[in-house]
């Protein structure tokens, strides 16, 4: 089973569903406007997008042949969270490593 | 191509300690070094290994307060370059289905630098789980406590 997070990091691991979140980010978006930047086809675009879908970081209209896309900020946010607060653990335990070293080269001497 | 602000999987952290490149690539592989500056004050390290060459075992047991426990962290290195560069995979908070809470692949690289050891390090998240969040922000606390026990046992070593 995987949870939701881990779908979230999984769908942002890709630099081009990166960048069509960063567009998403902007306003809903066509798929045909989508692939655009990246010179990729319609079916390519829309395998990413189906990713994303899954991850629930977009949500997609109903609209039968344009099925426009929408960024989903909840889950993104959730991610980014998760990340800051994953930086914050290693940034306080490396202010641990600050403080031993200092102690290991005043202290016993070896 | 840019992407989000904040979009990704990894966390980048650069700093520099005041030490040299050896001593500080030493803390980072060396079991007895692990086993003291690893886990915040109000845990102790009852078992720790490390085996610093390429394939190599990363075993750290922590016992805290309740409800930690003992938090056992699980890794191996996937290439060890003395002292310039390190790669490690290390996993946490195994589940009772034993699947991991977390996996992350770390890469370390260290440089001489005025005042000491500059410091590289690049995490990708591979896996984690949704409840791990605020155990997280726990052990960050924990962390940030300063570490009488270590000034203790150091001043216990010269008696």
């Amino acid at each position: 089973m995987t949870d939701a997070l881990s779908t979230t990091f999984a769908a942002l691991a890709d630099p081009t569903r990166r960048a069509i979140l960063a567009r998403l980010a902007l306003g809903e978006t066509s798929v045909g406007e989508l692939a655009r930047p990246f010179a990729m086809s319609g079916p390519a675009v829309t395998k990413h997008l189906k990713v994303l879908e899954r991850a629930g970081l977009i949500s997609r209209g109903r609209a039968a042949q344009q099925r426009p896309a929408r960024l989903e900020a909840a889950a993104l946010k959730a991610a980014t969270d998760w990340l800051a607060e994953y930086r914050r653990f290693w940034d306080a335990k490396f202010d641990g490593l600050d403080d031993y070293l200092k102690e290991l080269q005043q202290g016993d001497g070896k | 191509m840019t992407s989000a602000p904040g979009v990704g999987t990894e966390v980048t952290i650069e700093r520099t300690f005041a030490a040299p490149r050896e001593l500080v690539f030493d803390c980072m592989t060396q079991a007895e070094h692990l086993a003291r500056w690893w886990g915040p004050h109000s845990f102790d390290v009852p078992f720790s290994e490390s085996d610093a060459r390429a394939g190599g075992k990363i075993r750290i047991d922590m016992r805290g307060p309740e409800p930690y426990g003992i938090n056992e962290v699980h890794g191996e290195f996937l290439e060890i370059d003395r002292p310039a560069r390190l790669v490690m995979v290390l996993r946490a908070f195994r589940g009772e289905d034993g699947s991991w809470g977390i996996e992350h692949v770390t890469t370390m690289e260290f440089t001489d630098a005025p005042g000491g050891t500059a410091m590289h390090m690049t995490t990708v998240v591979k896996q984690v789980s949704e409840e791990l969040l605020p155990a997280l922000a726990g052990m960050r606390e924990g962390w940030s406590q300063s570490f009488e026990k270590l000034e203790t046992y150091l001043g216990e070593l010269g008696d």
